[in-house]
């Protein structure tokens, strides 16, 4: 299970793609992205906590209070309109990154 | 950026919301990873216990939180400073001692500052003041004794190197009251000194001609006065009074900063009219207490102007008995003739606040240096704790800006 701060504010973006289709509590968030991940990446409870307060602060995403699945009191994080915007300038630049890491570790001529 | 800022502002003044929400929140994801280990087959103990496990660290969590809000500082020198007041609250004797000193030194140079802005460094209230100048004759052996040969009115008449001449001398004046009789201190004027030192009336008006060609008895209060002595009564413009069976009348208020004479300890509290002076009516020589303000014309030189007035003395003493005792001509600028009274004492009065200032500085690191000696004790036991030196640092900076404040704050109350 890897931790997915590897490239610093990958995090980040993590969570606001996973909230871009639709509010979610913290579990839920951790949850989906173990998931959709195929249990890769694992998020640590130290970290996402963390990060979730550095977008609210930030203003890219916005937390009610609401109820869960099993009507339990849970705090729900919503995606602003900010937050979708840095969203689309993030994933490329990650895709991006991500590309040229693989480029290095896999040379396509020489050696 | 701004909107961040508000938001930040906002989580640091609702910090118990924030920690209970936060609490709530983790207490949430704790149960429902308990949920999730006991559906994949552990059993309830196993499952609650491994669950707290991984999540663990919750204190460090909710630390971690505050941090990405970056106002974790204010937290901090908000416990410096509640630290720094127990501290000088255990150690009164000390306290007391430091923040008197500084309440000395600041309140001290706080007054002399005061009253050196006041006099020297504000300018006088008159429009463009050094194009102000003095004009009178002196006695070369007894400079008290005689009485001005020129008459005021062909001095005004001939002197060209001006736009105005006026004239001015102490006088009093009695006002009664229903309650009781004043004697005011002021400053008997003409209405040329008025409009030459740019006089404009806070309430009511100057004198005018007819009053001045009538020697009548009317009176501009000062603003001080009027505020003291008269409470700020608007009305006050108009009143009469009855002194010596003759009718006095207050027609004006004089703006907040205007004085004529400076150099008496209380500022005059009236202004009267020369003209009842008969002496100004009838050969225009007054007693040598008598000044002259005279207001350079635009354009003019004062080099030029002393040489008219000089010229025109010269002329006068020609026409004299040669065993006429002489007097001398005297042209000064306005600003040096007041201020000349003052610039020494003041200067010694800066001198001595400095050295007080200097002796509490000296005192006050005198203290501050026993007792860091004797709190060695209390700092390396914090260092052994593991504090950082910079906090440290800060804390003991926290502590002596407390002491600054509540002993300048002091100073200034004290200096009031």
């Amino acid at each position: 299970m890897g931790s997915p701060d590897l490239i610093p504010g990958t995090l980040e973006a993590l969570i606001l793609r996973t909230v871009s289709r639709g509010p979610m509590h913290g579990y839920g968030i951790a949850q989906a992205i173990r998931q959709t991940s195929g249990d890769v990446l694992s998020v640590e409870e130290g970290s996402l906590y963390p990060a979730l307060q550095r977008l609210l602060r930030k203003g890219d995403l916005v937390a009610e209070w609401g109820q869960s699945d099993n009507n339990r009191r849970a705090r729900f994080y919503r995606l602003t309109s900010a937050g979708r915007k840095r969203l689309k300038q993030e994933i490329p630049e990650l895709e991006r990154l991500v590309a040229a890491i693989f480029r290095v570790l896999n040379p396509a001529e020489g050696g | 950026m701004f909107a961040e800022w508000m938001r930040q502002a906002r989580a640091w003044l609702s910090s118990r919301r924030f920690d209970e929400d936060l609490d709530e929140e983790m207490q949430f994801h704790r149960d429902m990873r308990e949920q999730e280990l006991r559906g994949s087959g552990l059993s309830p103990q196993e499952a609650k216990r491994q669950a707290n496990i991984s999540f663990g660290r919750t204190l460090t969590i909710r630390e971690e939180s505050r941090e990405s809000w970056g106002i974790a500082w204010l937290d901090s020198i908000g416990q410096d400073l509640r630290y720094g007041l127990r501290q000088l609250n255990r150690n009164r004797g000390f306290a007391v001692t430091a923040i008197l000193t500084i309440a000395l030194g600041v309140g001290a140079s706080a007054a002399i500052f005061t009253l050196v802005n006041a006099v020297l460094l504000r300018p006088l209230p008159y429009p463009e003041p050094d194009r102000l100048f003095v004009l009178y004759e002196e006695l070369h052996v007894n400079p008290r004794l005689a009485t001005p040969d020129l008459d005021l009115h062909h001095i005004k008449n001939q002197l060209k190197s001006f736009s105005g001449i006026g004239a001015w001398a102490r006088s009093s004046v009695n006002w009664r009251t229903a309650e009781e009789a004043i004697l005011l201190q002021a400053s008997a004027v003409d209405r040329d000194l008025l409009q030459v030192l740019g006089f404009q009336p806070a309430l009511g008006r100057a004198f005018t001609l007819q009053e001045e060609r009538e020697a009548a008895n009317v009176i501009i209060l000062s603003h001080a006065t009027w505020v003291s002595r008269f409470g700020a009564d608007s009305s006050v413009v108009g009143s009469t009074s009855i002194v010596d069976n003759e009718v006095a009348t207050i027609v004006g208020v004089a703006s907040p900063r205007f004085r004529i004479d400076w150099r008496t300890a209380v500022a005059p509290e009236a202004y009267t009219l020369i003209s009842r002076n008969p002496a100004y009516r009838t050969n225009g020589q007054g007693h040598n207490s008598w000044r002259y303000i005279a207001r350079l014309r635009p354009g003019v030189a004062p080099e030029q102007a002393r040489a008219e007035w000089e010229g025109l003395q010269a002329a006068w003493v020609q026409d004299q008995p040669t065993d006429w005792l002489r007097q001398e001509p005297v042209f000064r600028p306005f600003v040096d003739e007041t201020f000349e009274y003052y610039r020494p004492k003041l200067w010694t009065m800066a001198g001595a606040g400095s050295l007080v200032f200097l002796i509490v500085c000296t005192n006050l690191g005198g203290l501050l240096l026993a007792r860091s000696v004797a709190r060695r004790k209390e700092i390396g036991v914090r260092t052994s704790l593991g504090a950082a030196r910079g906090r440290i640092a800060r804390q003991l900076s926290v502590e002596v800006a407390l002491l600054a404040l509540l002993g300048g704050a002091a100073g200034l109350l004290l200096c009031w």
